[in-house]
């Protein structure tokens, strides 16, 4: 039963992917790019605390193998939207929701949250290493906790996540040092790593170069766009800069509502909403 | 100027108002210590740790019973006592953290830490010395723990409660269980002060004395087992100490200084251990 319900569906879902690019008023520029795999569609989706709601009815479709990147001012729910993803928001004693989230075509709230987010990694604002870990310790350690014991599979998945996360060549002597000697670009590569060693389908990033210096920055921002090879990235970012330069599609929202998404350029050359194109060009927010 | 002048003067009195107070508390460590010091270390010897004590009326003779005691009368008390407060103090934290339960046991555990500690020997001697008819090593050790409950309790909460909740949304991002979570991440990084406020424990029931004297009772031979009378440090330094006796009386003061001896290697022992856990990350 349950191998078939997969194959039905993702095949149920393959209609909304064509009715997608016939919703957009305005066709792309020039070269429309080949309809893309969908990996998440979020639908009529609202979330919380308590009795106010953050996020109001957002409908968002993330492709496979692209970095959307999701660009508001502060307060709009960004954050809140991709700790839905991965259902970390319900962590919080008083977090809400209403509507759906699909992983792949699977409704990800009917899906156990652990498995969920073994599937959905997630890295943070603020590199956050587990302090009592070393720097091995840290990148096995989401193997090591769900019983992966085999220590040639361990150091074969720390060095090959250290290398994606283009860590490896500065940490190799070390592996065994605490990982709290790194440098916050360092750490948050770590995490990354750590994220990665998983073997997630999709990652979420939650302002991950919000406390890193420029230098630190690119190079994440380089990594990204190697890692977009293997999976679909998620990235929630203040820095329009940084949403222009990494992602191929842009999410902006206002007041937890999603004003407008589109591949990138349209949104920061052409964008259809005008509050889209006050934020853009730095007008507010 | 004149202004600046009296900030200056404010400042220095401040100043060395706070670093006297600093010195007064530790001169009164430094005045026990020397002090018992003095008095204890004339009568220590290798026979005092080593012997039982002599029959009353002869001089000399030890306190190896109560050496012994103590330690299993404290051991079973913190084999009873650290579990629960730890449990406790991570269910406080983890799941009773805003809930009207969580409040409650909060609550509980502060009032029964300022219950003195002659009132857990009384509970402890009608729960247990009553039904059965006779003092026990069992009944001190229970009382002991009933003390230690709340200080771990409260401590563990606090320390684990300070582990950033980012680090525990790392470790929940990466598909691991809560349960592994708690026990794996949030844990051990909290280990040092949960540590910490064990050795606390242990040294702060290990010197209490009110509470044994109706439970534990004291022995002057080696004890018949948990459920005969047994010895123990604090309560051989207090019978000795209102004895009218000198030789008692300086046997008192040996008893104290091993007392405090044992406490003092207790708790530098358990730092060490905990400071090298944390050095070595392999």
């Amino acid at each position: 039963m349950n191998p078939v319900m997969e194959k039905l569906v993702p095949a149920m879902e393959a209609p909304v992917r064509r009715t997608e690019p016939e919703e957009k008023k305005e066709p792309p520029i020039a070269s429309t790019p080949p309809p893309r795999e969908l990996s998440i569609t979020i639908d009529n989706f609202s979330a919380g605390y308590g009795h106010g709601n953050i996020l109001k009815n957002v409908k968002l479709s993330v492709y496979d193998r692209q970095i959307t990147a999701i660009i508001g001012p502060s307060g709009c729910g960004k954050s809140t939207l991709i700790r839905c993803i991965n259902r970390m928001h319900e962590t919080h004693p008083t977090a809400t929701h209403e509507g759906r989230i699909e992983l792949q075509g699977k409704d990800v709230f009917s899906m156990d949250p652990v498995l969920l987010r073994q599937q959905v990694g997630m890295v943070f604002q603020r590199p956050n290493p587990f302090p009592t870990m070393s720097i091995f310790q840290n990148v096995a350690a989401g193997l090591v906790l769900n019983g992966v014991r085999n220590k040639a599979t361990l150091a074969g998945v720390v060095e090959a996540s250290l290398r994606q996360a283009a860590l490896w060549e500065e940490v190799k002597n070390n592996l065994h040092h605490s990982a709290l000697d790194l440098s916050g670009g360092q750490q948050q590569r770590l995490c990354i790593a750590r994220a990665l060693a998983v073997n997630p389908k999709v990652l979420l990033l939650d302002e991950p170069c919000s406390a890193l210096d420029p230098i630190a920055t690119g190079r994440i921002e380089e990594l990204l766009l190697e890692i977009k090879q293997s999976l679909t990235v998620v990235i929630v970012t203040h820095n329009m800069q940084q949403a222009a330069r990494v992602s191929d599609y842009t999410a902006f929202m206002l007041m937890g509502e999603l004003i407008e998404f589109e591949e990138t350029d349209k949104i920061f050359t052409n964008p259809s909403d005008p509050r889209t194109h006050d934020y853009v060009t730095g007008r507010f927010g | 100027m004149d202004q600046f002048k009296k900030r200056a003067c404010t400042n220095a009195l401040m100043f060395t108002l706070t670093g006297l107070s600093c010195l007064i508390s530790v001169a009164v460590l430094f005045l026990i210590l020397g002090y018992i010091g003095y008095h204890g270390l004339s009568s220590l010897s290798w026979s005092f740790l080593t012997h039982l004590p002599a029959p009353v009326g002869e001089t000399g003779g030890g306190i190896a019973n109560s050496i012994v005691g103590s330690i299993k009368i404290i051991g079973l008390a913190a084999v009873m006592g650290i579990p629960v407060g730890v449990l406790g103090g991570v269910y406080l934290s983890e799941f009773g953290r805003k809930s009207r339960l969580g409040f409650m046991i909060r609550y509980c555990a502060d009032v029964l830490n300022g219950v003195p500690s002659i009132v857990m020997g009384i509970v402890a001697y009608t729960l247990i010395v009553l039904p059965m008819k006779h003092f026990s090593a069992l009944a001190g050790s229970v009382a002991l723990a009933i003390i230690m409950i709340p200080m771990v309790l409260r401590n563990t909460e606090e320390f684990v409660r300070l582990v950033p909740s980012n680090i525990r949304e790392a470790a929940l991002g990466l598909g691991v269980p809560q349960w592994k979570v708690i026990i794996r991440i949030v844990l051990p990084t909290a280990s040092r002060g949960i540590i910490t406020g064990i050795i606390l424990g242990v040294s702060r029931i290990a010197g209490e004395t009110a509470p044994l004297i109706f439970t534990a009772f004291g022995n002057r031979f080696w004890d018949h087992g948990w459920m005969s009378p047994m010895s123990s440090l604090p309560l051989s330094i207090y019978n000795y100490a209102i004895s009218p006796y000198e030789d008692w009386h300086r046997q008192a003061w040996a008893a104290a200084l091993i007392l405090i001896a044992v406490v003092l290697a207790g708790n530098i022992t358990a730092r060490s251990l905990v400071k090298r856990h944390r050095g070595t990350t392999h």
